[in-house]
């Protein structure tokens, strides 16, 4: 594994990852590995997370040089080179535009080589209805950071289950009011304390 | 600020000489510099769903009428039996200014109001922001209230909170580009070479962080300066950061990149504001202590940010830490009860989280002030109360 990408996209160096996947094409090393690369980059700046070293800044940096990287690299790859883990559609419930919680937890679990769908912040239930609908999740989550927007969760699981999707897709939910009691009161399959959680939540539920 | 102090000093000659039970403001004024004969409640008021007080109150029409703020306020004092009761409007994120410089709110009959648009795109766009020479709109709203609620319950405490430099940068750039910017900013000043720096230029502007950052402090300074001259005190005052701390920033670069700012603007109002800002743990609270501005002010020394039990309680092994942290530092420790464990716990759990944290405040004997963070949909005012109750059965010194 080309360990110099891996590093560069772990340490969020933006400006660097493009040349050096050129150069590295250039020299004819495997697309395949150097995805690898950039993967192992962005897990790696996910532990640093879980383990206080790394933040939001940090996290964006890196998941900016991941897509520079990727940029170069899709024409190159061959189908089947990307294996995904599983897809999740990842959203902020209508009424609340917090979308810190949501981009984090959208960034570990790129980081753990799912495939996320992010439709946003302020999403209506007929939004995430329909994002089931096409995108076809294994896994939806639901972020929240007010109490009053939280309720919205409840919406988009009655929805679910009134269109014949719930069984379809599993449902966690996260943020700050959300808590264990409440997980269990509207039916979900599962919630987050904080965003460190959200790859071994999921995983669980693949 | 005179009657402030003249009630300090009855309070505190009332408690020494222990003539009769002090009331709610008494002892949230006596917990400032000695210990009082129970531990103290408080609540900020804006902080109950409206509709829990009365449904004829929604977000439409509070962000319209000063008068339904001022009912509302008082609807919660007759019903809410804390020590105090603060911070009487239901503005939500409007209340601290970006709504008069451009930033874009949705206003929702049951939602807080929340930014939708935010005015700075472009570097050219910060020029645009004018510094106000006077309070319009929400802002003025703000003032308002907070004035004729002194004038109407002047047993109340208006607490002046706005945001900090950091905050009001995110309501107006955005709460992902402004991270962007200061990572752009901080790998630029970092670089170790011309040729860096040129190639960081390539990428993204750096100069857009330090910008948004001298007018966000300029701002900051102004607003409170405001509030002084419409007439607002600003003993107990907070200029808030509180996304400016983790996880959204490391404690270096909040020292290094946001700190400074924050800095200028509290030495700019005479260091008569405080700092309001809080960390995830009593270890960095301790460090926070040693700082010049981190050391003073209200609300410092509190568990909000802690991390949680899935039930939404602060982890346990953080409370004989902060226990002993505020007998160290002889401040009082601010125990939020947060609003989902509110919401969520049974009686019987919400006395034994109340009991134990009383306990260990009384045989430490340090000073204690039980808060609820939010009273949410599907908690109740009652619930609330019984907290408070609780706190008036295990808390007493």
């Amino acid at each position: 594994m080309n360990t110099a990408i891996a590093k560069t996209v772990e340490e969020g160096n933006l400006y660097d990852i493009e040349e050096q996947v050129k150069a590295a094409l250039a020299g004819g090393e495997n697309p395949k590995e150097l995805l690898e690369a950039l993967m192992a980059g962005l897990k790696a700046c996910g532990d640093r997370f879980e383990t206080g070293e790394f933040f939001l800044p940090e996290l964006i940096a890196a998941g900016e040089a991941f897509t520079s990287g990727m940029g170069v690299l899709t024409p190159k790859l061959a189908a089947g080179d990307r294996v995904s883990q599983g897809k999740v559609v990842l959203g902020t419930v209508h009424g609340d535009v917090h979308d810190i919680g949501k981009n984090l937890v959208g960034f570990m679990l790129s980081s753990a080589g799912f495939t996320v769908v992010d439709i946003g912040t302020d999403v209506s239930t007929e939004q995430f209805v329909q994002a089931v609908r096409e995108e076809k999740p294994n896994v939806l989550g639901m972020s929240a950071l007010l109490t009053t927007t939280m309720l919205g969760m409840e919406d988009v699981i009655k929805e679910l289950k009134k269109q014949g999707l719930r069984d379809k897709v599993k449902v966690i939910i996260g943020g700050g009011p959300v808590s264990k009691k409440y997980c269990e009161d509207i039916g979900a399959d599962g919630y987050g304390n904080d965003a460190a959680q959200a790859v071994s939540l999921v995983k669980g539920l693949m | 600020m005179a009657n402030m102090m003249l009630t300090m000093g009855k309070a505190m000659l009332k408690h020494t000489l222990h003539l009769g039970t002090l009331t709610g403001m008494e002892r949230f004024m006596v917990s400032a510099v000695t210990l009082a004969d129970r531990a103290s409640t408080f609540l900020a008021a804006t902080n109950i769903e409206p509709d829990l007080i009365d449904p004829k109150f929604d977000y439409e029409l509070l962000s319209k009428s000063v008068e339904a703020n001022l009912e509302l306020f008082s609807l919660v004092r007759q019903r809410i039996h804390a020590d105090v009761v603060a911070v009487p409007y239901w503005l939500g994120l409007m209340c601290v200014g970006p709504a008069e410089f451009g930033t874009v709110f949705k206003i929702e009959k049951r939602r807080v109001p929340y930014p939708v648009d935010y005015p700075i795109k472009k570097q050219e766009d910060i020029a645009r922001i004018k510094i106000p020479q006077e309070a319009t709109g929400y802002l003025k709203m703000v003032f308002d209230i907070n004035k004729e609620a002194q004038r109407r319950y002047p047993d109340a405490i208006v607490l002046v909170m706005m945001d900090g430099p950091w905050d009001l940068a995110m309501l107006l750039r955005g709460d992902r580009e402004l991270p962007t910017d200061l990572r752009i900013y901080k790998d630029y000043t970092e670089a170790k070479d011309q040729a860096t720096r040129d190639k960081i230029r390539r990428f993204g502007n750096p100069d857009i962080y330090p910008a948004i950052m001298e007018l966000t402090t300029q701002l900051a300074v102004r607003i409170f300066q405001l509030a002084e001259e419409n007439g607002l005190s600003l003993m107990g005052s907070a200029m808030v950061d509180q996304y400016a701390a983790k996880p959204i920033m490391s404690r270096e670069d909040y020292f290094k990149y946001v700190h400074p700012y924050r800095v200028r603007a509290w030495e700019a109002l005479n260091k008569k504001v405080g700092p309001g800002y809080q960390v995830p743990s009593p270890q960095e609270i301790e460090l926070n202590m040693k700082d010049a501005m981190l050391g003073k002010g209200f609300g410092g020394m509190s568990n909000y940010i802690f991390p949680q039990t899935p039930e939404g309680v602060t982890l346990p092994e953080y409370d004989q830490p902060m226990i002993e942290l505020a007998k160290k530092y002889k401040q009082s420790y601010m125990y939020m009860v947060h609003g989902k464990y509110l919401r969520d716990a049974s009686e019987a759990q919400l006395d034994a989280t109340v009991q134990r944290i009383c306990k260990m405040a009384v045989e430490a004997r340090v000073n204690l002030m039980v808060s609820i963070a939010s009273v949410p949909p599907g908690a109740s005012v009652e619930k609330a109360n019984y907290v408070f109750q609780l706190v008036e059965k295990y808390g007493r010194y």
